[in-house]
């Protein structure tokens, strides 16, 4: 089963979500993603995607020295985003609840 | 503030100190990778902000002892054309103000160096010459500079029809240009007369408002990034 196509609606939440914690940048969210599950993402999936969340207004971004050393791209969550996100949810749980009734209902049969 | 430096420049200098810093194989990557990005019509500002997280992203691989490819863990052409897709696109002004500037700043050297040539009259004006180099320094920098050398740089990525393309519009570009500065006029024609002194004075003061323009620009532009 290709996971992509159902990656791309709900990856831009959780990177909100991740952000959301506490300002952080490119490397640090990979690293969060992927104890969360999302083993495939790597940055240069991410840098995009931060990309057009910034664009849209929904997460700021300032120049910060990164642990390793080089200044990298801090990013925190925007009163837009924070709304965003809490909008995320509960579009994720109301299609959560829909796709579990449904393979519930599959089960009972 | 100085009339030719502003915080576009600063940070293109700042990029070229940090990029001599990279290994040898991260550069290579790199310069391949925005040399790419540069054929597509890309926000100046935001493409030197994209290299200086870039560079700090090879920095970081280095330190890591992992290639710069494996930390960016696409590949590097998908990468750039989801830059793309994702809008690094340049504003209208981001066009129009250095070219205002380049047709200001040429039009009154055109004037002072013909009214300083025939020793400053009193009753002068500006030229149909002076206007149409005007107009060439617009040809030049907008359609041709820019054009042009985003064309050359696209030109090592296409294959062999677009090559042959990418040749015949630079051959049009250049026998156009050659033709507009061919055909200028030589007598002199005024389109406006006046005070010679008075004119200059002018066109003086329109070169310093369309430098301090463009740093303004550039300045304001800046501040949408928190680049520093």
């Amino acid at each position: 089963m290709d996971k992509s196509q159902m990656m791309k609606g709900i990856l831009e939440g959780c990177i909100l979500k991740v952000i959301d914690k506490s300002e952080t940048y490119g490397y640090e969210i990979v690293e969060q993603l992927k104890r969360y599950g999302f083993t495939d993402v790597k940055e240069g999936t991410l840098y995009p995607l931060l990309l057009r969340l910034e664009k849209k207004g929904l997460i700021a971004a300032t120049f910060k020295p990164s642990p390793l050393g080089p200044r990298r791209k801090y990013y925190n969550l925007t009163e837009q985003g924070k709304e965003y996100v809490i909008g995320f949810y509960e579009v994720w749980n109301e299609v959560r609840r829909t796709v579990e009734g449904i393979f519930g209902k599959e089960d009972e049969r | 503030m100085s009339l030719f430096y502003n915080n576009y420049k600063r940070l293109v200098q700042e990029n070229n100190d940090a990029y001599s810093e990279i290994p040898i194989k991260s550069y290579k990557v790199l310069d391949n990778m925005f040399k790419y990005l540069e054929t597509f019509e890309v926000s100046l500002f935001e493409l030197e902000v994209i290299k200086k997280d870039l560079i700090g992203l090879a920095k970081e691989a280095d330190r890591e002892g992992v290639t710069f490819v494996d930390k960016l863990g696409v590949p590097e052409k998908e990468f750039c054309d989801s830059l793309v897709k994702d809008g690094i696109r340049p504003s209208h002004l981001e066009h129009a103000i250095p070219v205002a500037r380049t047709i200001a700043v040429v039009m009154f050297l055109c004037y002072t160096f013909f009214w300083l040539w025939q020793g400053m009259p009193a009753e002068y004006g500006v030229s149909v010459f002076v206007v149409e180099m005007g107009l060439a320094a617009w040809l030049f920098d907008c359609a041709m500079l820019r054009r042009l050398e985003r064309k050359r740089k696209a030109y090592s990525f296409a294959g062999a029809d677009k090559k042959k393309k990418t040749f015949y519009d630079l051959l049009m570009g250049l026998i156009i240009f050659l033709i507009i500065i061919l055909e200028l006029p030589g007598n002199i024609e005024f389109i406006i007369r006046g005070d010679g002194r008075v004119i200059f004075f002018i066109l003086f003061m329109l070169s310093i408002a369309a430098l301090f323009g463009n740093i303004y620009y550039w300045d304001k532009r800046s501040e949408e990034y928190d680049w520093r």
